[in-house]
């Protein structure tokens, strides 16, 4: 017996449980990795916030793991452990919430309460497919060995992480250029008015680096979604974040701003890129994520909206 | 803690003295050009922003 050195130390007939708990625990921890992409974003931050994610990635794959053999035991009280985790991981969405609010105030431009929230449902909701992968791991080796756990947790990550990835905005509608201009103090972005500009030198400011982006959402459940106010500023911070922002703190005039054409749903958007360059602008647009916490589906309801693309 | 006043106008700067009343801080200036410079400085010194509300009155909102 390839473990018996571990029941021999321990004095407890262990069988084949430690090669299930170690099979889950390595499948989980691959999978929690997987996840825990740093891109442009940097976040969660580098190295600590990803410490953190990584340690907490190790207690939720044990946690699936370990409950398996529980289960073969018929030690169905163990299972209740669950509970301990669940509240463990809550306090994860806590913690990111928090951090990210706080640090949110120091922010050119802030992610916005909504992407914020999105963000921190994310990391709790990682954990628990991180426990989901390293149970279904731990579980087929109980049957097939550590290269069918394996095999199956590996299986379960893909279909999980398949799953849990979320749409872009280019899933619910059109991204194109649009013109800005003013009309006495006020600025618009095509036909809709973004905001009253005093300042002469500033509309020279947002003439010469501002540009303006139309979003057409395909549907009424895109107009929906588009029409929450935390989906727009989580546009501007990705744009922001990759293309940088022609504004400092103490330069209340320049602020990236969208609005609605109330008669349509289409967003404008009005953006200060440092480098004005509008097809990475609108590529971006396209790429930036739905948030969770802003779909709507008024299409899936009983009652239809007969609200038509314009 | 700091405390900042949002969404209420700071400051009046018009060249219209008779059309313009009330309580808050009033800068009477002699032109557009005066206009466009207090109302620069204003914007600086308050970080809100300058609002034209008609030609030749402008009132600073911090939002």
């Amino acid at each position: 017996m390839k473990w018996a050195w571990l029941s021999q130390i321990t004095s407890i007939p262990l069988g084949h449980y430690p090669q299930m708990i170690i099979t889950g625990v390595l499948v989980g921890m691959v999978g929690r990795l997987m996840m825990l992409r740093t891109d442009y974003r940097q976040y969660p931050t580098f190295p600590h916030g990803r410490i953190i994610h990584i340690a907490l990635g190790v207690i939720a794959s044990a946690l699936g793991a370990i409950a398996v053999p529980s289960l073969l035991k018929q030690d169905f009280t163990a299972i209740t452990f669950l509970t301990v985790a669940a509240q463990q991981f809550r306090d994860v969405r806590n913690m990111e919430r928090q951090m990210l609010s706080n640090v949110d105030q120091t922010e050119l431009v802030p992610r916005g309460l909504a992407y914020i929230e999105g963000i921190a449902m994310a990391f709790e909701g990682r954990n628990y497919l991180v426990i989901a992968i390293a149970f279904c791991s731990s579980f087929a080796c109980n049957w097939t060995g550590p290269v069918g756990g394996v095999l199956i947790g590996g299986l379960i990550m893909f279909l999980l992480m398949r799953f849990a990835s979320g749409i872009t905005i280019d899933h619910i509608a059109d991204v194109a250029a649009a013109s800005i201009r003013f009309e006495g103090p006020l600025l618009y972005v095509d036909d809709v008015v973004i905001m009253n500009i005093g300042l002469k030198k500033s509309r020279e400011l947002i003439l010469e680096h501002g540009i303006g982006i139309l979003i057409r959402p395909q549907n009424a459940d895109g107009s929906t979604t588009l029409s929450q106010l935390g989906q727009r500023q989580s546009i501007q911070h990705d744009l922001a974040t990759i293309l940088g922002v022609y504004r400092d703190s103490g330069n209340p005039s320049l602020v990236p701003l969208a609005k609605r054409d109330l008669h349509t749903g289409n967003v404008a958007v009005f953006a200060l890129p440092m480098e004005k360059n509008m097809d990475k602008a609108i590529e971006i647009v396209r790429r930036s994520p739905v948030l969770e916490n802003a779909v709507r589906k008024p299409l899936s309801g009983v009652i239809k909206p007969k609200r038509h693309r314009a | 803690m700091s405390q900042t006043i949002e969404n209420i106008i700071l400051a009046v700067v018009t060249t219209e003295v008779d059309r313009t009343a009330g309580s808050g801080p009033i800068f009477i200036v002699k032109d557009e050009a005066e206009l466009q410079q207090v109302c620069f400085n204003l914007e600086n010194v308050l970080d809100g922003m300058a609002h034209e509300v008609r030609p030749g009155t402008m009132v600073i909102v911090r939002h």
